[in-house]
């Protein structure tokens, strides 16, 4: 569920990642993606984040 | 949101049933130590905390906390609850089932879900919180007002940003890789400083050209470094077998075999004459010597030569002799010689065929062009099985003669075949490996330039959520400062401790201190000048502040024994705070402070508020019980069995706490006593004064009239009386029995039933018209004017 508070992280984000997004969009649209989804805003565990680092990587490299 | 109704069931203190009934109302819970008071916060947390309380944490207490949660004597055929009912008959509801099963559930059904995202730390409070907060650090203080900030979403964020940093920098081996490249590179630079596809395909074709192998120019670079690496692996591999070769041939050829065989046979020649002669001259001496020895004679000077017949000096013989001795010597000496050289030979004869008894050079042996090298290392084989060292005949000589400039021609040749040396061989193997690097290098660098580029947008993520996190901490924290200085001035009126705030120590992150003036003095902790009362109280403030906080305003609050350390004045002061400031919240208070609850119970207005006592704790099978009156004479009542004088003892402490709340609400102007006796005043005192203040003040309404209000007074002098008999530390001496207690705690609960209003219920000081000097019930049918 997306509510104001992902919203507002989401936009820290974007706004942060303005390179990533010229240089690697696959990368940066993955990240986005997640982060509408409530991902960064709540506890994740050591696995989802080593899940999503990988995702990002592969995505990247592929 | 309001609170109608707590039931509990085998939960922690509770026996089979006890249920907290708010009427709607603020409540005010008065139990004595152990009275089982903080099971209704506990059910709350527990409720909110999925199954956990934060005080019961015990690695035995088991998953669901059930050794804490469950009552100790619960009958095996129940089960333990803990039910909230809210207004609109929103019921909420926690359940450890017979079996050990744990049912959360609610009514509707989706309330449970939402009451779990309550933040408790701005709901409940308890006494303990309050003073470790304050002496926590400003890290622990961080961690303790993160999730009252609202800024837990933040603080998930910006953790989430910095492991996920760490695990692509953890996965991409991005230090590995920066360490490989580098090593990589290192090798490249060896050879090129320009490492454009002229220069590297220029590199090729030098080594191709070397080794005689063909590239096509037309192919991309890294595939001809690719091709011309195989081919020049395979080179490699050939070249062991011919460097091997062509060092046994030089070997072959330092043995130098010709020389060897050229002395040896002049050697052998030389002797060969010399001998013949030799052997004539020695049968001929033989003779002649065999005919001297007949002819000489004693004393002769001359003799004849054996050898020509001649008269000779004996002298001259003898020097003849050793002529042909020293000849012999010679001969001797050659002879040696010649078996020396046949011993030089034979030695490099049996090296030479040690080196070629090497794995490669025999492989290379057997193919056709070299038969006839290796039929002459067969004879040479053979002749060096015979002692030829010792007799050298004319057959070796000639066999030798024959097979040794084959070798040694065989030898010439190899020798001129010279392999390409290995140092250039590994040189150009390096120059195409640090070629073929090149792609992986490139690879390297463009993976670690993309993750570095990710690992730089998580770092400005990170940055800027924490950015946000400090500006919205500040924004809070500021917020909540004000609100803090309102209350605090209220606990504290005219104190010399001013501007108490939240803040950030020195921009620090995960971190909040409290800085207050202490007699217009800066200081950056409450640590260093308040006391522990004072610290508790700022506690207390902050909490309430937090408990402001817009979006939980509606929600009720749970205060369990937190005025402990307070004196009597401020407790006073948080329940003037608690009275105006709180209004709109629904309050729950818990208290073993006796006094306190007495304060309470004859300040705050019954229709807002109800009182409840709890009985002192009997036993777990009974669990928590409610006292059936308002007041806190059970504390007696509990000692009556074992303990008549302790109950006695008990019924005047209470009644010193009830007079002087009284006397001081009713304004009874009492003389002023020396030292501490103002505070020590016993409750026979206030009810002398105020039984006299009553005859005039005290005023009831009957239809239009007013009339003195005679009926409480009677029932406080019936109180006096029978304390000054009973319960006076200074004229009782006697011992109490049962029935003068029971009759006694009777006769002063009425007493204290009696300054309030038998038709509202309302204390008759509740509602005051300073102006006038009148107080009044709530109904005002009870007035009392005052000086």
């Amino acid at each position: 569920m997306k509510d104001d508070k992902s919203i507002d992280i989401t936009s820290i984000l974007e706004s942060s990642m303005i390179e990533l997004k010229k240089n690697n969009k696959e990368a940066y649209e993955l990240i986005i993606k997640k982060s509408k989804e409530g991902f960064f805003e709540n506890h994740q565990t050591a696995g989802n984040l080593k899940g999503l680092a990988k995702d990002i990587l592969d995505i990247s490299f592929k | 949101m309001k609170i109608k109704n707590i039931g509990l069931s085998w939960f922690r203190g509770s026996g089979e049933t006890i249920d907290l009934n708010t009427d709607m109302k603020n409540v005010v819970v008065y139990g004595a130590n152990g009275a089982g008071k903080s099971s209704f916060s506990d059910a709350l947390e527990y409720i909110i905390g999925e199954g956990k309380v934060k005080h019961l944490i015990h690695k035995d207490i088991g998953s669901k906390q059930e050794k804490g949660i469950v009552n100790t004597h619960r009958p095996s055929a129940r089960d333990t609850t803990a039910k909230f009912i809210f207004d609109d008959d929103i019921q909420v509801y926690v359940q450890i089932k017979q079996d050990g099963r744990l049912i959360f559930g609610s009514q509707p059904k989706e309330f449970i879900d939402f009451i779990q995202t309550w933040k408790l730390e701005r709901l409940l409070l308890r006494q303990d919180e309050v003073a470790n907060f304050i002496v926590d650090t400003p890290g622990g203080k961080y961690s303790v007002l993160l999730p009252l900030l609202g800024l837990d979403d933040l603080e998930h964020a910006a953790d989430n940003t910095t492991k996920l940093h760490k695990s692509i920098s953890d996965i991409s081996k991005l230090e590995l890789n920066k360490s490989t490249v580098k090593l990589l590179k290192q090798e490249v630079d060896k050879y090129f400083t320009d490492t454009s596809d002229a220069e590297l395909l220029k590199a090729l074709k030098t080594i191709s050209d070397n080794y005689g192998i063909k590239i096509d120019l037309t192919e991309n670079v890294f595939e001809i470094a690719k091709k011309l690496h195989q081919s020049i692996m395979a080179k490699f591999d050939s070249i062991s077998p011919e460097i091997s070769r062509h060092a046994t041939f030089n070997m072959i050829s330092e043995e130098d075999l010709a020389s060897k065989l050229s002395v040896a046979l002049n050697k052998e020649n030389e002797i060969k004459d010399k001998i013949d002669r030799l052997l004539n001259i020695k049968i001929e001496i033989l003779q002649k010597a065999a005919s001297y020895n007949k002819n000489i004679e004693k004393g002769t000077t001359n003799i004849l030569c054996p050898a020509c017949g001649k008269e000779i000096r004996k002298d001259d013989f003898e020097r003849h002799v050793n002529t042909e001795l020293t000849k012999l010597d010679q001969l001797c000496s050659a002879r040696d010689q010649a078996i020396e050289a046949r011993q030089n030979l034979k030695e490099s004869v049996s090296r030479v065929l040690v080196y070629t008894n090497d794995k490669y050079f025999k492989d290379w042996l057997d193919q056709e062009p070299q038969s006839k090298f290796k039929e002459s290392l067969s004879s040479l084989t053979k002749i060096n099985s015979q002692k030829w060292e010792e007799r050298f005949t004319s057959e070796t000589q000639v066999t030798l003669s024959s097979i040794i400039p084959i070798i040694n021609q065989a030898v010439k040749v190899g020798i001129k075949k010279e392999p390409p040396s290995n140092k250039k061989l590994l040189e150009h193997i390096d120059v195409i490996k640090a070629i073929n690097n090149l792609p992986e290098i490139r690879k390297i660098e463009k993976h670690t330039t993309l993750t570095m580029q990710i690992l730089e947008a998580l770092e400005n993520s990170t940055s800027k959520i924490r950015d946000t996190i400090r500006f919205k901490t500040k924004e809070v924290i500021s917020q909540i400062s004000r609100d803090i200085q309102h209350l605090w001035l209220i606990l504290h009126p005219n104190e010399p401790i001013e501007d108490v705030q939240l803040y950030i120590p020195r921009d620090e992150d995960k971190s909040i201190d409290v800085e207050l003036k202490f007699y217009g003095v800066n200081q950056p902790s409450p640590r260093f000048t308040l006391s522990e009362g004072h610290r508790n109280s700022l506690g207390l403030c902050i909490f309430l502040a937090l408990a402001r906080l817009e979006k939980n305003k509606h929600l009720p609050i749970f205060l369990d024994d937190i005025v402990s350390s307070l004196d009597r004045g401020h407790r006073g002061n948080v329940t003037e705070l608690l009275k105006n400031e709180f209004d709109d919240r629904q309050i729950l208070l818990f208290t073993h402070d006796r006094e306190w609850f007495t304060e309470l119970r004859m300040l705050l207005p019954t229709q807002n508020w109800k009182m409840l006592v709890l009985k002192p704790w009997s036993n777990p099978s009974i669990g928590m019980q409610w006292s059936t009156s308002e007041f806190t004479f059970d504390d007696a009542r509990e000692h009556i069995e074992s303990n008549c004088e302790l109950a006695g003892n008990c019924v005047r402490q209470i009644m010193d706490a009830q007079m002087a709340i009284a006397a001081e609400k009713l304004k009874i102007k009492m003389p002023y006593a020396r030292s501490d006796k103002n505070d020590h005043r016993t409750c026979i005192e206030f009810l002398q004064y105020i039984i006299s203040a009553a005859k005039k003040n005290l005023k009831k309404q009957v239809g239009t009239e007013w009339v003195q209000y005679d009926e409480p007074i009677t029932l406080w002098q019936d109180a006096m009386a029978r304390l000054i008999v009973r319960a006076d530390r200074g004229s009782h001496t006697g011992s109490l029995v049962k029935d003068e207690v029971e009759n006694l705690i009777s006769v002063c609960e009425s007493s204290v039933k009696a300054f309030k209003c038998a038709d509202c219920g309302n204390f008759i000081w509740l509602a005051n018209q300073e102006a006038k000097k009148l107080m009044q019930c709530q109904c005002g049918h009870i007035t009392w004017k005052y000086d």
